[in-house]
């Protein structure tokens, strides 16, 4: 017999954020529980908590899909921990080695702890007027645990239904929930749209992002190629923090609507890209602090040394600032065309759409 | 019914996968669903009634006089048609009652939002630690939260007072050792 909390309440097993927003799944947890009458899911947001509650008697389904994050996460980090490895074997004899080598142990770590965790899984309950996504239940041994309970617990207030039964029962056409992203009902279908009417957005955050990334990735090629300049290294940094800004703008923009699904993953694709620059970038500042306390043993180097020497910092000074200055131009140039194409298809066959709507008068079709 | 829909490309799907405790192939993008169907998949939404007109010396709804009362509110008491009866909980409200119940927080079932104000209070008797300095203005504030909200509803799934004594014990031992600082820093100087 299961632990009851105080109010009476049952809690099952499994825990996961409610991806809301660009950050606002950072610091919530949500959690399931089961009532008398309903289930509970609680986002604690550590300061307070929302509730939403699911009633026996309104479910009419739970809907389990095997996602591939799984493989998706543990690919990426292998590749970053094999990154990080060869890095540290490359810098063996120098202090930086270890550094590497115990960053590649933790994610190694993880790697184990994340497959040992089993294959991912998302769980949505479905009612008369909602979908929603259940986040508690993200793995498919979870699922196998907390579905039943569910199960178990709808069926002893609504009884169970078979399959000739359902199939005997004539199907409605037309959309499922009529008000467009109520809780998420409409899902990506309804953001893939290419430019609602409701939305006018035509992409100005997403090309100057992607033109940006471009200009970056070409004089970081320049800079790789030929002569090691720090003007151009210091353009390319300011560039670089012009890029990270359309893109936090992109995003939000994207996310209120318009952007076709190609745009919409280049983006999110071009934000990784800043996350991996970021971790890159704090490591090559750690090795121009060491490269500067080897200059000047006796002095404890600032901020300003620390940036300057990051400039002087030639690609072929060291392998390490060799394949992440490679790495970098490459994605840059890559992501950059690559966007930039998909965001002119898109205007192209928004504006279309629109004009089409324009004449007619009537709702805007799917692309 | 209602066609339920593939969660990942939001194509319809065929009744007849469903509850067959196996995994299906999603007949658009192919993706592996699992569906437990249940008998609301079938029954719809209820239409809403509206309320029959009332007949000689009937008693009628308080909202609506031209309509026959079919019930009290549990609350309030006023006579209800069945357009204004609220069924909530095993009770029948009136939906003045609904609306006083869920502002003043009476109706715990209606409630969709809380403040944690035991989990405020350790939360500022334990990060300001990491700076100790913002223990000084932050360790009576703690204190504060804690006796002040010692009463007030915590978590709506039910926890005891524990993060209240920790937080209440935790800015005691800060607020004792500043002032143990700080007398000793004037006894030190005279």
């Amino acid at each position: 017999m299961a632990r009851l909390t105080r109010a009476g309440y049952r809690r099952l097993p499994g825990w996961g954020p409610r991806k809301t927003g660009l950050f606002a799944g950072v610091g919530t947890r949500c959690r399931l529980y089961l009532g008398e009458d309903h289930i509970l899911s609680v986002d604690n947001h550590l300061f307070f908590e929302d509730y939403k509650r699911f009633y026996f008697t309104d479910i009419q389904a739970i809907l389990t899909r095997k996602t591939s994050r799984w493989i998706v996460e543990a690919a990426i980090v292998l590749i970053v921990a094999a990154c990080m490895t060869g890095c540290s074997l490359l810098l063996l004899s120098r202090p930086l080695g270890g550094f590497w080598m115990g960053l590649s142990i933790i994610l190694i770590i993880y790697l184990f702890y994340h497959l040992a965790r089993g294959p991912t899984c998302s769980c949505h309950i479905v009612t008369a007027v909602q979908e929603d996504l259940l986040p508690t239940v993200n793995r498919l041994r979870i699922s196998r645990k907390v579905v039943p309970l569910l199960k178990s617990a709808v069926e002893r207030v609504q009884g169970s239904v078979n399959t000739e039964e359902m199939a005997a029962a004539p199907v409605e056409d037309g959309p499922r929930y009529a008000r467009p992203g109520a809780n998420g009902a409409l899902g990506s279908a309804g953001r893939g749209m290419a430019g609602t009417p409701a939305g006018r957005y035509r992409g100005g955050a997403h090309v100057a992002a992607f033109c940006l990334l471009l200009v970056a990735g070409i004089l970081t090629l320049i800079d790789l190629t030929a002569r090691h300049l720090p003007l151009l290294m210091t353009l390319c940094t300011l560039l670089g923090a012009a890029f990270s800004l359309f893109v936090i703008v992109a995003l939000v923009k994207q996310r209120r609507g318009g952007a076709s699904r190609a745009v919409r993953s280049l983006t999110w694709a071009c934000f990784a890209l800043i996350c991996l620059s970021f971790c890159l970038g704090y490591a090559a500042a750690v090795q121009a602090m060491i490269h500067v306390m080897m200059l000047r043993p006796k002095m404890a180097p600032d901020q300003w040394d620390i940036g300057r020497t990051m400039m002087s910092l030639s690609p072929r000074s060291s392998p390490f600032l060799m394949v992440s200055y490679g790495f970098e131009a490459a994605c840059s140039v890559v992501l950059g065309g690559l966007g930039l194409a998909s965001v002119l298809r898109w205007r192209k066959s928004a504006g279309t759409a629109r004009s089409a709507v324009d004449s007619t008068g009537q709702g805007m079709p799917a692309p | 019914m209602e066609a339920l829909v593939c969660t990942a490309c939001r194509r319809p799907l065929s009744v007849s996968d469903f509850n067959t405790d196996a995994f299906f192939q999603c007949p658009s993008c192919r993706a592996r669903l699992k569906v437990d169907a249940f008998p609301a998949l079938l029954r719809g939404i209820d239409r809403g009634k509206s309320g029959e007109v009332v007949l000689g010396e009937e008693a009628s709804c308080f909202y609506h006089p031209n309509k026959k009362a079919e019930i009290a509110c549990d609350y309030c008491g006023r006579f209800l048609c069945s357009l204004c009866d609220i069924p909530l909980d095993g009770k029948h409200l009136c939906l003045t009652c609904v609306e006083a119940g869920r502002k003043k927080g009476r109706i715990t079932s209606l409630e969709r939002h809380r403040t944690l104000y035991d989990s405020t209070a350790l939360g500022l008797a334990v990060f300001p630690l990491v700076t100790f300095w913002f223990t000084l203005v932050t360790a009576p504030m703690a204190l504060y939260i804690a006796i002040r909200r010692w009463n007030a509803a915590t978590s709506v799934v039910g926890r005891g007072k524990g993060r209240l004594v920790a937080a209440i014990i935790l800015s005691s031992l800060q607020i004792l050792g500043w002032a143990t600082g700080i007398a000793y820093f004037v006894s030190s100087r005279h």
